[in-house]
């Protein structure tokens, strides 16, 4: 019964998160456009997009393989399960103890179906995007996955009932901790994890697989039609759920309790309250980003992470870990 | 199984109605001066903004609904031309952007170029003007996306 109402939920969640963050698309697109003195699209410009695609053609090339069919679908469904792993306003729906793991995991394989399907498309435009894809990939984690786990650490310290789960976000937070180093380490954090954001929905400086001038698009050159139309509700996805982790992390305050509201009201008004950040969030990290940067080359955004978000990353930890260790003060 | 297949028919007309509201058009150089191509980003720039109307300049013929052709069509890009129009889906339009395309302007009847356009490929608009204004090539997209509801719905009603 309870895996019932679970299955429920995620289907519910799945139809709100899909209008959400077609949404949020849509009103990107309109600041964006405000920001260069320009009218902009519609608000729900995404939609007309989705629906064209889907009643458009499907063209699979003739080198294309059994991967480049599969892989939109592949991409939607990991989506989909991603959304019962992720904090939405209230702890995951499938929430255990550990389950960041699963989280990451699965954030990484939606990039990995899309290379898998680029790769087999046999264009090499497809092909090109993908290897920068895979480099992007394997420079971004690291230091997302050191704050990520640092933080949970920290937090299982303070007593939680299922350490290094994304819900111990909605029993403790990093700020509540409150000394000096531990607010210096979380605000370091905080913009390490904004620039990850900026790099996982691939905007601004990390708009490097999917550069439209110079690779006709990258993973998704092939794409048309349906199979494209999955990719791009996929990718809306990515991106609210991406922005979720770091509202979650940074910005875990609910509005249930000011409003005094208990049971399904709080649900809904926790979850509106969280789409709101997660707008908040994606406004600095994508729309502003977005405006004011261009493309780097792809050895530049490596170095991006390597030299400058790692070692931030590491410095941030160091900080927490002193102060838990109460070595100074 | 015809009465089944008309209502099919008829709802994917109505589906395709949305590329009225999102064309995404790719611009194809077929050995143009650039005249037209600088007409074509002006028509994009924050002065005209053709994308409150859903216009994306997208970077692979598979995504794109519109053919934006400029250029006489030189022998070089001949094969090009014909192959990007055979990679991009159903439904499309194809428009002819300036005078090269339309009739060849200053290389007409030359050797080493093929305009007009439609002699290859069907062409559903011409843009004349050497090169055309951006307000030009904004109103050819009107006609281009009317006259391809029209043909979807004619379709649509005909079988």
């Amino acid at each position: 019964m309870n895996l019932l109402y679970a299955t429920l939920g995620l289907i519910g969640l799945y139809i709100y998160v899909s209008f959400a963050s077609l949404l949020w698309e849509g009103l990107d697109r309109k600041l964006v456009a405000r920001m260069q003195r320009r009218i902009g699209p519609p608000l729900l410009q995404p939609f007309y997009d989705f629906l064209k695609l889907v009643s458009k053609e499907s063209i699979i090339p003739r080198h294309a393989g059994r991967m480049f069919e599969l892989a939109p679908v592949f991409a939607l469904a990991v989506s989909i399960a991603l959304l019962a792993y992720t904090p939405f306003g209230f702890a995951p729906l499938f929430n255990t103890r550990g389950d960041v793991i699963v989280f990451i995991y699965l954030l990484t394989l939606i990039a990995f179906i899309r290379v898998l399907g680029a790769v087999n498309s046999g264009s090499p435009y497809a092909q090109i995007g993908a290897q920068r894809e895979i480099i992007i990939l394997v420079s971004r984690e690291v230091p997302m996955m050191l704050g990520l786990f640092a933080i949970l650490w920290r937090l299982s310290k303070l007593g939680v009932s299922k350490p290094f789960s994304l819900g111990t976000f909605y029993e403790h937070n990093i700020w509540e901790i409150g000394t000096p180093l531990t607010f210096m380490g979380a605000v370091i954090l905080l913009f390490v994890f904004l620039a990850w954001l900026a790099s996982e929905i691939e905007v601004g400086y990390f708009n490097i697989p999917e550069a439209e001038e110079e690779i006709a698009e990258g993973p998704m050159a092939e794409y048309s039609g349906r199979h494209l139309a999955l990719f791009k509700l996929s990718n809306a996805l990515k991106e609210f759920i991406s922005a979720s982790l770091v509202v979650a992390i940074f910005f875990p305050w609910g509005i249930s309790g000011v409003l005094g509201l208990t049971g399904a009201g709080a649900v809904v008004a926790d979850l509106l309250f969280h789409t709101l950040k997660v707008y908040a969030v994606l406004f600095v990290s994508m729309s502003v980003f977005r405006a004011i940067t261009g493309r780097l080359r792809i050895t530049q955004a490596v170095q991006v992470f390597w030299l400058r978000m790692l070692p931030a990353a590491v410095i941030g930890v160091l900080l927490i870990l002193i102060d838990l260790m109460e070595v100074i003060a | 199984m015809s009465e089944e297949r008309r209502e099919l028919e008829k709802r994917i007309a109505k589906l395709c109605k949305y590329i009225g509201r999102s064309p995404w058009v790719f611009h194809v150089n077929s050995g143009s001066c650039n005249g037209c191509d600088i007409e074509i980003i002006a028509a994009l720039t924050p002065r005209y903004d053709a994308e409150r109307f859903g216009v994306k300049l997208v970077g692979t013929p598979r995504h794109a609904d519109i053919l934006l052709v400029t250029g006489p069509i030189t022998n070089q890009s001949l094969e090009r031309v014909k192959l990007v129009y055979e990679q991009t889906p159903e439904p499309k339009v194809v428009m002819a952007i300036g005078a090269c395309p339309t009739g060849g302007s200053v290389f007409f009847e030359s050797p080493f170029t093929n305009a007009p356009l439609d002699r290859h490929i069907p062409v559903d608009v011409f843009i004349p003007g050497c090169p055309p204004r951006p307000e030009a090539i904004l109103h050819g997209v009107v006609l281009a996306l009317e006259k391809l509801i029209k043909k979807i719905e004619g379709e649509g009603e005909k079988k």
